[in-house]
């Protein structure tokens, strides 16, 4: 009987997933009719790619190589021809609305995140070619030290002799499986900066801490680092590295425990062979009589 | 003369065996090096802690340093200086893609119906939503199970993680009845791909080889750790559900997207909790909830009535 039931509902079920999925998924024509307010260059496509990355490409894979995840039906990839014929409004409404197994993005990010993955989308279309020039790599050195009283970083950016002025600075710490963001800080004129450690910051268990200075993705990777800056208190008690046990084999049990176990059965043996004595004695003495 | 006789004749014999032992010992090393399986020829074939099999050219190994068992054991005992590893689980980002289950079990050697990790169905009221819930061992800090091991192989180390010790380990059960978040496996059968795996040397940081009759669980793929590198079924992760890193610097990583954060503001913001915290068992893995969800539950619940 379940089984019965189950088998309807699947069939049931089917049934529904071929009618919806037979037809195509159209944003109504004043939606597809709305206009990316972003315009389209390197700093927002960049942008759309970080958020790409975060929240598509799990099911959608990378663009242009046809990797998507096992489903029916399959997701797009998003430099398909069927994907690109979506106008900007009809992807910005397909993202906020949702189908099937392609979840509703609606309060997961924000409108601009999804205009940003738009024009990274858009990136693919061969109509957009050559629109985006790739600016050259801007070049620069970066130089960091400590100051006295360990509560600040001095910094210097330069090319070549130059100061590099009003470039921001990205200031992270290295952590055991990444590097966390702690803040930035933008050149002056002298290019130089100088960067408040943040309250709070956490070191390692000695309490310290290994800074990584980057300047953003126009430069060409280049990194500073401070190393083994005192930050905080050291962990001192490492409550994890105390045996923990309560009965075990003899070298991990803890004392009292092993003297009051042995006490007491001490005492108990101690009693019973008062006992046998007591008793040993009355018979000695009957037998006297 | 007798006397004389029988010494020379045990002597030769000892010769004689000791030649055999010295002719032997070559394969015996190749036999009993870590992951090696197969040699023919002028390619060798590996086995990779992913459980993967591939063929190398001899001339490109090198001899490795490999610690022996006892070296291995004691080891293994001692947990990474520093570090005190924490997981958090975002319930919002689950959506049972279940690649966390294979990774592990290829890594960790068990059978299609063992789960060091589990991805379960949950629904915690008749009229809550429904969701999924990934659950391995919670590498208590007041572990109840390491307390009832009557020989001391299951212990937990300085770093947090609890271990188990397949070579000590009696097989008597007693942790799998003391811990209440079921986290335990028992090899009741020979365990997945035996043949392969019998002349590797067992490596207690990630229990393979697994041994018949004795426990198995969750152990934060301590191999990797001490490698660098992240769990199993942490970096297996499609979707961004697994949060991995070291308590003492406050810092997670991501699976998936690798993003770093700070780990006591991810709590923090969203309401992380642990599972059972009533019970004073001090989990090392938080769970966020499963608000937010941008997806649909696609399981079946069971109705138990």
């Amino acid at each position: 009987m379940k089984k019965k039931r189950l088998i309807i509902a699947l069939m049931f079920l089917s049934a529904g997933f071929s009618t919806i999925y037979g037809q195509e998924w159209v944003a109504p024509e004043s939606e597809a009719a709305v206009v990316n307010p972003l315009p389209f260059n390197n700093a927002t496509v960049r942008e759309g790619k970080a958020v790409y990355e975060k929240n598509c490409k799990s099911c959608h894979g990378d663009p242009g190589k046809n990797n998507p995840i096992v489903l029916t039906p399959p997701p797009p990839d998003m430099a398909s021809e069927k994907m690109l014929a979506n106008t900007d409004g009809s992807i910005f409404w397909k993202l906020n609305t949702g189908r099937g197994a392609m979840p509703t993005f609606k309060g997961t990010i924000t409108d601009d995140q999804m205009w940003q993955v738009i024009n990274f989308i858009r990136k693919f279309d061969p109509r957009n070619a050559g629109k985006l020039t790739e600016e050259a790599l801007k070049k620069g050195t970066l130089a960091a030290t400590i100051n006295s009283d360990s509560t600040s970083l001095d910094i210097t950016a330069d090319f070549q002799g130059a100061p590099l002025a009003g470039v921001p600075v990205f200031v992270q710490v290295k952590k055991a499986f990444g590097m966390l963001d702690i803040g930035k800080v933008v050149t002056d004129a002298n290019g130089k900066a100088i960067f408040r450690i943040p309250d709070g910051t956490a070191g390692n268990a000695e309490g310290k801490a290994d800074f990584v200075l980057t300047f953003g993705d126009e430069f060409e990777k280049t990194q500073a680092e401070v190393q083994g800056i005192k930050v905080a208190k050291p962990v001192t008690d490492n409550p994890l590295a105390r045996g923990n046990v309560l009965w075990s084999t003899n070298d991990r049990t803890s004392g009292w425990l092993l003297f009051a176990y042995f006490f007491v059965t001490g005492l108990v043996w101690l009693t019973i062979l008062y006992i046998v004595i007591q008793i040993t004695k009355i018979k000695k003495a009957g037998q006297k009589n | 003369m007798d006397n004389q006789n029988t010494r020379r004749n045990f002597l030769k014999t000892a010769g004689i065996a000791l030649g055999c032992l010295g002719l032997a010992v070559p394969e015996r090393v190749i036999g009993s090096g870590n992951k090696v399986l197969d040699a023919e020829g002028d390619t060798i074939t590996l086995l990779t802690p992913g459980g993967q099999l591939v063929k190398v050219e001899k001339s490109k190994l090198k001899p490795a340093e490999l610690p022996s068992l006892t070296e291995n054991q004691k080891r293994g005992r001692e947990g990474l200086p520093i570090r005190a590893w924490v997981m958090v689980i975002d319930l919002s980002k689950c959506r049972n893609a279940r690649k966390c289950m294979a990774a592990c079990q290829a890594h960790h050697q068990l059978r299609p119906e063992q789960h060091h990790m589990n991805t379960l169905q949950m629904q915690d009221a008749e009229h809550t939503a429904p969701y999924y819930m990934p659950k391995n061992c919670q590498h208590c800090d007041n572990p109840p199970c390491t307390k009832v091991c009557p020989v001391n192989a299951t212990f937990k180390r300085s770093d947090g993680i609890v271990l188990i010790d397949n070579e000590r380990c009696i097989g008597c059960r007693f942790c799998i009845a003391a811990c209440p978040y079921s986290a335990r496996v028992f090899n009741w059968f020979e365990p997945r791909d035996a043949e392969k795996y019998k002349d590797v040397v067992y490596d207690i940081e990630a229990n393979v080889p697994q041994k018949k009759g004795t426990i198995s669980k969750c152990l934060f793929s301590a191999d990797l750790l001490r490698a660098g590198k992240l769990p199993s079924c942490v970096s297996a992760c499609p979707n961004g559900v697994y949060w991995f890193g070291d308590q003492n610097e406050d810092a997670v990583t991501n699976g998936t997207t690798k993003e770093t954060t700070r780990f006591s503001k991810l709590l923090k913001d969203n309401a992380g909790y642990t599972l059972m915290e009533e019970l004073g068992t001090k989990p090392r893995v938080y769970y966020l909830p499963p608000k937010n969800r941008a997806f649909p539950f696609e399981g079946e619940m069971q109705k138990h009535e």
